[in-house]
């Protein structure tokens, strides 16, 4: 609990109010609505929710990534005292992988098909550090590699030759090039088998102790989250629903939304039981209630769920949720 | 119970080589594998990508023919079925696939969906009973409203729903065998449960066998009474599902289980998961000998490259193929 505190007391990323909408035609979907929350150092926060919740969307818009039509129409990302929605190109493009670096979900596809990995670490490198020679280059790759659990002799070799676990950890290895403080992971394992989602995960674990930064998973598996993270925020129909540490989030759960959740994931180990899932389907975020987003499917819904939309509640210092009931 | 029933399935020493082009050795997906099938019982196949699940149940839905082996339906060899038999035969054994979206045809809708069978088979008497059949089938998958259910195009439907129509579709025809290959995979968390649960309600209510192919251990546990674990085309192990999950033999199964994420792992992280050799995972041929674990096995002997174990039996119900448990090992 003592090192949790620390970790409050430094505050990495803070998300304010954050709201991004996508143009559709002549309308505006709303796939990430005021959302706050914070990321300190060294932590661990996990984003869950189901498809369509705007959790990819989120993780664009911290980077401003975004393209048309996603448009972040208000809020504020402070990183180290800075608002990086308010930085330039020339500001942002220095901000992006050597601040913060994103891992994306099909790391396979990320991968240039035609370039050696090795020019595909030093081109990351060599834009960030002009000054850097070509030995230097090398030894680092070479080191890249093998922090992430590659022989660095395969240096040279193309995508195709690398499994998929690999192509991962070559992602990873990109990804943690130029020292960032903050990695942002979209369903780094969502692709692969078990056995090999396993090993990357541990390795991550390592690099973290090893390194000190952060990490923003992202993912829909809570039994992964679980494991590794130290805060979990749960988003649907993009809003934060409840955030609080991953020991409250998943035996302690308050919203309905994350009651359900929990509930929809057999457990391998513990006691086995009859499990429920949510009901019904995910919104459609072009007709928004007047009320709460989740009251048509939510299993405690009352009169006043139907007539507004609830606040987020503090229950503690450390856990939030947005339900009238907790109210 | 299902002991001293007759399976519905019985399948011995199946073997399927797939050619390769050029190579004098053809790849061999499938070797040695024996299990049986009950009614009113889900078997679990488990495996990693490539472990050779999806293609026991592509031959068993006869889209790929046996190399070996013995196929037994009801007491009857299917590999040489044709025509009439065929179609008789799919009526009993049905499968769902893992995408949802690619087994339905877009231009058609959800009644066409569940006409097409029902015709096809003549499970109704005339057209007449067509409507009131279809809105019944979709209630009690819980696509409702039926009625309008039953008037939309695979594309106004989530992954969920389809996935209902594809489980609708082998209630119409009333199948006996359901080969279900990563149904819930494609589908949201939230949806998965539900999907689950239906096929659960199918197993107990209508008394239908369930092969569940899967690399989700956890769902297994939840759906499936008993589980067979794959690795490169062999069975190495099976038996009851909780036996093979809290009492697993073989290095490989006991490596698949420490690999699955658990919060109720969080706090025996000390304990470091995966003892394993290497990473790099065999491609199986015709010539090949041993045990296909061998290279990352950490407690491979001399014999385990020479011949693959033979069966184990564990207890009544839980059997491996594994040197460490012959009584010969150590």
């Amino acid at each position: 609990m003592s090192e949790q505190s620390v970790k409050q007391s430094q505050p990495l990323m803070d998300i304010r109010g954050l709201s991004v909408e996508y143009l559709v035609g002549d309308r505006r979907l709303r796939a990430v609505d005021n959302v706050s929350f914070t990321i300190n150092k060294g932590e661990t926060v996990g984003l869950a929710g189901e498809s369509g919740c705007g959790k990819s969307t989120l993780a664009f818009a911290l980077t401003k990534l975004q393209k048309p039509p996603a448009l972040i129409v208000e809020g504020e990302v402070i990183f180290d005292g800075k608002d990086v929605l308010a930085f330039d190109e020339e500001e942002l493009r220095r901000f992006r992988w050597k601040e913060t670096s994103v891992v994306f979900q099909s790391a396979m596809n990320c991968l240039n098909p035609v370039i050696s990995i090795n020019q595909q670490i030093c081109d990351v490198l060599r834009v960030h550090n002009p000054a850097m020679n070509r030995g230097e280059l090398q030894d680092r790759a070479r080191e890249l590699l093998r922090i992430v659990g590659i022989h660095p002799d395969r240096l040279n070799q193309y995508p195709h030759q690398f499994s998929g676990g690999m192509r991962q950890r070559a992602v990873l290895a990109i990804s943690l090039a130029l020292k960032p403080q903050l990695i942002i992971m979209d369903e780094p394992t969502t692709a692969l088998d078990v056995v090999v989602e396993r090993e990357i995960m541990d390795q991550l674990s390592e690099l973290k102790e090893q390194f000190g930064f952060s990490i923003l998973l992202i993912s829909h598996d809570l039994s992964l989250m679980g494991e590794i993270t130290d805060r979990i925020a749960v988003m649907y129909a993009g809003k934060l629903v409840e955030i609080a540490p991953t020991e409250d989030v998943l035996f302690r759960p308050q919203h309905p939304y994350t009651k359900g959740l929990v509930n929809s994931f057999p457990d391998l180990l513990g006691e086995k039981k009859e499990l429920t899932g949510i009901a019904g389907n995910p919104m459609n975020l072009f007709n928004p209630p007047a009320g709460c987003y989740f009251e048509e499917r939510c299993p405690e819904s009352t009169e006043q769920c139907k007539k507004s939309d609830p606040t987020l509640i503090t229950l503690n210092s450390q856990h939030k949720a947005k339900c009238h009931l907790l109210s | 119970m299902s002991s001293e029933s007759k399976p519905i399935f019985s399948v011995k020493k199946l073997v399927k080589d797939f050619p390769t082009a050029g190579g004098p050795n053809s790849i061999r997906a499938l070797n040695d594998v024996s299990f049986e099938l009950f009614s009113g019982e889900a078997m679990a196949v488990v495996g990693e990508s490539g472990s050779g699940k999806s293609t026991i149940a592509r031959v068993l839905s006869l889209l790929h023919d046996k190399s070996a082996g013995d196929l037994n339906f009801k007491e009857t060899e299917i590999s040489g079925f044709s025509g009439e038999e065929i179609k008789r035969y799919r009526q009993q054994v049905q499968m769902i696939f893992q995408d949802p979206y690619g087994s339905l045809n877009p231009v058609h809708t959800i009644y066409h969906h569940l006409a097409r069978p029902l015709l096809i088979h003549k499970k109704v008497k005339s057209k007449k009973e067509l409507p009131d059949k279809i809105h019944a089938l979709l209630e009690e998958v819980g696509l409702t409203p039926a009625v309008e259910t039953a008037k939309k195009f695979p594309f106004e439907l989530s992954g969920g729903q389809r996935q209902r129509v594809c489980i609708a579709k082998t209630l119409a025809i009333g199948a006996d065998v359901v080969l279900a290959d990563e149904p819930t995979s494609a589908l949201d968390v939230s949806i998965r449960l539900g999907v689950l649960n239906l096929m659960q309600k199918m197993k107990r209510e209508h008394n239908v066998a369930f092969m569940y192919i899967t690399h989700d251990l956890a769902t297994a546990r939840y759906f499936a009474e008993r589980t067979a674990v794959m690795y490169v085309g062999h069975m190495v192990e099976w038996g009851e599902t909780e036996d093979i999950i809290q009492d697993p033999q073989h290095p490989y199964t006991q490596l698949l289980i420490s690999a699955v994420p658990s919060p109720l792992k969080r706090h025996q992280k000390e304990e470091k998961s995966l003892h394993v050799k290497n990473k790099d995972i065999p491609t199986w041929t015709a010539s090949s000998v041993g045990c296909p674990f061998v290279g990352r096995c950490i407690h491979a002997m001399d014999k385990c490259s020479q011949s693959m174990p033979e069966i184990t039996k564990i207890s009544e119900k839980h059997f491996v193929r594994c040197f460490l448990h012959d009584g010969s090992g150590q």
